[in-house]
């Protein structure tokens, strides 16, 4: 199904949105991949992924308490649902099996 | 201060955004901005407004818009309809009011829009129409330009040269005695070339549709043919018809035509060959200076009207050689479906139609008696939402938004409007077109040119007063604080300067109108009993088509013992006169002259204030004698008009009496100088007889009898003199009848306003006059509180609109009589009575609910 497919840049930011529990919403998660991987995206994608991932399923989401900073207003705090849990183990688990695939052969690397 | 973020992108980004979303994307973008901000506050403005821009995408954009309402509106329609539909009988007095005030106006819409239609359509029905021309002249005429719609005979044969042309033809307007058997009637003919019916596309019933290419046949109209032979089956049978030249000749009937329709600006009821009128004017048909005929071109397919102009050119010069005194300076081709709408600036068009001034002015009219009732429903439609409160406040509680009242009301009001449609209509078909048809000569069916225009003139008037009347309400409406009505604290008639406004809009109006109407009407009664200048009512006079049948009818006088004395006259008072040049002290007057014969003046009962009257036994009055009016003494500064002279066709003629001032045209003509002068037997062409008191009827009948044997080919052409002006105050008695309708829509309308205001705003202060009743305020005293607010409305309508109507009016009767007409005071005191009467009436009704209330039901609901 197509919409089970993860993409790779919606599988960074599930694993993001986890990493800041309970504090993950647009802005945090934007700094944190910048932080982490060096990749600096535009706050409306982030948006977009989160949205999308909730629509997914495996994103949920709550209003947080207004906050200072942001003129009263109240953040949109992302949680990981158990479908998101899933897909990412899935998504790891296959990584992992595929690596162990690879022939050692092929990641021996010697000065020639 | 605190930094803030570009206010239109943030202002941007409220109006696009989803309000869904809009929290969680404005925080994080202020969050971004407050981040930066303090360091570089211009950088963090641009990138907010570029956050602000990436935002903008369609997963953000707001769209309930169009995901929202459609379903659940369309789901409310039914649910409106019903609403609409029990409020409507639940308040059946303001529904009747409503719905009546509207259809009134909506049928005088209707009835104007079949007038403009069938205006804007005459003509129509000519299949060639778009190739058909009517030749009009431009000729000079002193020092004016007048456009003749007439062109001499012979031009038809120089035309008929031009290839361009498919069809020349002419015609020409005449009227004929036509005999059939002992029967004889006066109609008007159209003597016309044979290819008439080539060119026009009138129907023929039966018979041959070629029939005018024989001289001696004739078509006729199925009307004619029922009044002369009885029934319509009448080919080939004959007639006899008598010319205005006394041409007597023989015709078969060759075709029955149908009838003229009504979008035919060219009325007939008798074609006749042109080769008849031929016969009758011999040489008359190579006479370039007389314009005669009528001259139809008619295009062959794909050639313009502009292909004649070498023809015209050399017409022209014919012309302008045969009549020197007036030139023919440039002939235009009118297109057919000119012909009618333009005719008022020809003289001698076949066609008529309307003024267009009055055509515009029945728009007007149209338009203001609709907006009119449009205003009423507005405060009848404010004010019945009293009664509503309850229902608007759960409406909304339950989940209906504004956008849902406003419809529901418009759908409610579509539907008054939609009764209101269908009642004017019938309204217009059964009353107004008839009612009208029977009051003027023009002839109003109840018929239009396409179904296209219909359904866009419905469409657009049931659109146009649905929303003109109800948008204010439904706005006004929907706008209520539920909160507040199911608390009972919603204040409502804040906004009553609004109602007061169109209220006193409204009386304004009313009395312009009804102020307008009765100066007009006081004119006309002004005419009416006007002295004539002379004792119109013992006099019966027979028009003679031939001098010679003055002297046999006079035998027939002679033995009538009724008969006071008798004249005859080449021009009649009422009926005729013609002008003369005269020349008194080196200088020329143009007056009226009317040539009479011994004894006019006395069979007339003209008044003589000085000198004396023609006399038979003075040789000398024969030839020099002459009689004027005081106009004509008044003209010339005369202060001893006896025996003055001046100089008539190089006679010299002395003056013998002075009469006073009678009307010889009627009201619409000024009096001007005119003159009497003897004239001889052959050129009589009225037989005035005065009778005994009372035997006016009797000695008719015996005229009648005496010119049956006296001429029996012509039919008698008698009447009394007091009918002369008959027409005149007969339009004038039409036009009352009108005036009377509209001041009567009009009064209606304004009472209907106020009905509305009143009951509202006895509605709102239903308490406070309960609290008054209960201290114990009597009727009297409640009844003037009510109307104090009411009479200042009046008061102001009142200062506003009566000088205006008045003025209006004056201008208009200034532009249609010479005379001045007396002002008088009644028309503003007849109508500040009747909207004093109204106003009270009004009133009256809602005082009885006021005093049929019981107080403590009021007080106790609190």
């Amino acid at each position: 199904m197509k919409g089970t497919y993860l993409g790779e840049l919606e599988e960074l930011v599930l694993l993001t949105v986890g990493i800041l529990y309970p504090e993950a919403y647009g802005v945090a998660v934007m700094d944190e991949i910048e932080r982490q991987a060096g990749r600096s995206l535009n706050i409306s994608a982030v948006h977009s992924v989160l949205t999308r991932l909730e629509e997914k399923g495996l994103l949920k989401s709550k209003m947080s308490d207004p906050t200072e900073e942001r003129g009263g207003r109240r953040k949109r705090i992302f949680l990981l649902t158990a479908a998101g849990k899933r897909a990412l183990e899935e998504a790891n688990e296959l990584r992992t099996q595929l690596y162990n695939q690879i022939p050692k052969m092929a990641l021996q690397f010697r000065l020639a | 201060m605190k930094v803030m973020p570009p206010r239109w992108a943030d202002r941007f980004l409220e109006w696009y955004c989803n309000p869904d979303l809009l929290e969680e994307i404005q925080g994080d973008a202020y969050e971004l901005f407050y981040r930066t901000a303090n360091e570089n506050t211009q950088k963090a403005k641009l990138s907010f407004i570029w956050n602000v821009l990436r935002f903008f995408r369609w997963r953000n954009i707001r769209k309930d818009r169009i995901k929202n309402y459609t379903p659940l509106s369309t789901m409310m329609i039914k649910s409106y309809f019903v609403t609409g539909y029990r409020n409507m009988l639940r308040n059946a007095t303001t529904s009747v009011i409503n719905i009546l005030g509207l259809s009134v106006a909506i049928g005088c819409a209707v009835m104007i829009f079949i007038l403009e239609d069938s205006y804007y359509n005459l003509d129509a029905m000519h299949k060639n129409g778009d190739r058909i021309g009517l030749i009009v002249n431009h000729v000079k005429e002193g020092d004016q330009q007048s456009l003749l719609a007439r062109s001499p005979v012979p031009l038809a044969e120089l035309l008929k040269e031009n290839s361009a042309l498919e069809h020349v033809v002419r015609a020409a307007r005449s009227s004929a005695s036509v005999r059939v058997g002992n029967n004889v009637f006066t109609e008007s003919i159209l003597f016309a070339d044979p290819a008439f019916l080539d060119m026009f596309s009138f129907n023929v019933v039966s018979g041959n549709r070629q029939s005018l290419y024989n001289k001696n046949q004739l078509m006729l109209t199925r009307e004619m043919a029922v009044k002369h032979f009885g029934n319509e089956d009448v080919v080939g049978q004959t007639l006899s018809m008598k010319f205005n030249n006394q041409y007597i000749q023989e015709l078969f009937i060759g075709g029955v035509l149908e009838n003229t329709p009504a979008n035919s600006s060219m009325y007939f009821n008798f074609l006749v060959p042109s080769a008849v009128w031929e016969d009758m004017n011999k040489g008359g048909t190579e006479d370039w200076s007389k314009n005669l005929s009528v001259t139809f071109v008619m295009m062959k397919e794909g050639n313009a009207f502009s292909q004649l102009q070498p023809t015209f050119d050399v017409y022209q010069k014919f012309q302008q050689q045969a009549n020197t005194t007036n030139p023919v300076q440039r002939v235009e081709v009118v297109p057919m479906k000119d012909v009618a709408q333009r005719s008022y600036e020809f003289t001698g068009s076949l066609s008529w139609s309307n003024a267009p001034a009055a055509m515009i002015a029945f728009v007007v009219i149209g338009i203001f008696l609709i907006l009119l009732a449009c205003f009423n429903y507005m405060n009848v439609a404010v004010a019945s939402v009293s009664t509503r409160l309850k229902e608007i406040g759960v409406r909304k509680v339950v989940g209906g938004g504004k956008k849902e009242i406003i419809h529901q009301f418009l759908v409610e009001n579509l539907l008054f409007c939609f009764i209101a449609l269908l009642a004017g209509t019938a309204l217009a078909y059964y009353f107004l077109v008839p009612g009208f048809d029977s009051l003027y000569p023009v002839k109003m069916v109840f018929e239009v040119s396409s179904w296209k225009i219909v359904i866009l003139f419905f469409g657009g008037l049931l659109l146009f007063v649905a929303l003109v009347s109800g948008g204010y309400p439904a706005l006004y409406v929907s706008s209520f604080n539920a909160m507040k009505i199911l608390r009972g604290k919603e204040k409502f008639g804040n906004k009553s300067l609004f109602s007061r406004t169109l209220l006193t809009l409204q009386f304004t109006l009313s009395i312009t109108c009804i102020v307008g109407c009765l100066v007009f009407v006081w004119s006309s009664y002004y005419f009416e009993g006007k002295d004539w200048g002379y004792n119109r009512d013992e006099t019966v006079v027979v028009r003679l088509l031939d001098p010679t049948q003055f002297e046999e009818m006079r035998g027939h006088l002679s033995t009538n013992k009724n008969v006071i004395s008798y004249a005859g006259a080449a021009q009649h008072i009422g009926k005729s006169s013609q002008s003369a040049v005269i020349r008194h002290e080196e200088q020329e007057y143009t007056v009226d002259h009317l040539p009479v014969g011994f004894h006019y003046l006395e069979s007339m009962n003209i008044r003589i204030t000085d000198g004396r009257s023609f006399d038979e036994a003075i040789e000398s009055d024969k030839h020099e004698s002459v009689i004027v009016n005081q106009s004509f003494v008044k003209k010339m500064g005369w202060s001893s008009p006896i025996n003055q002279s001046f100089e008539l066709d190089s006679t010299k003629r002395y003056v013998i009496g002075v009469v006073a001032d009678f009307y010889y045209h009627d009201f619409y003509y000024e009096v001007k100088p005119a003159m009497f002068t003897i004239t001889s037997k052959d050129d009589f062409k009225f037989l005035v007889v005065k009778v005994e008191a009372g035997s006016v009827l009797s000695t008719q009948e015996e005229l009648k009898k005496a010119w049956k044997e006296v001429a029996p080919d012509d039919p008698y052409f008698g009447f009394l003199q007091s009918e002369v002006f008959d027409n005149f105050l007969n339009s004038n008695r039409a036009n009352n009848k009108v005036i009377y309708f509209i001041s009567a829509v009009a009064v209606m309308l304004a009472a209907m306003g106020l009905y509305g205001l009143v009951s509202y705003n006895l509605t709102r202060r239903l308490k406070e006059f309960s609290v008054r009743k209960v201290f114990g305020a009597s009727v009297v005293q409640l009844f003037r509180l009510m109307n104090r607010d009411y009479m200042w409305i009046l008061v102001i309508a009142f200062v506003i609109g009566a000088p205006l109507g008045a003025f209006l009016m004056d201008l208009m009767l200034k532009a249609a009589y010479p005379e001045q007409i007396p002002t008088t005071i009644w028309p503003y005191v007849i109508a500040i009575t009747l909207m004093v009467l109204t106003v009270g009436m009004t009133i009256a009704t809602q005082l009885k609910r006021l005093i049929e209330e019981n107080p403590t039901e009021t007080l106790r609901s609190e």
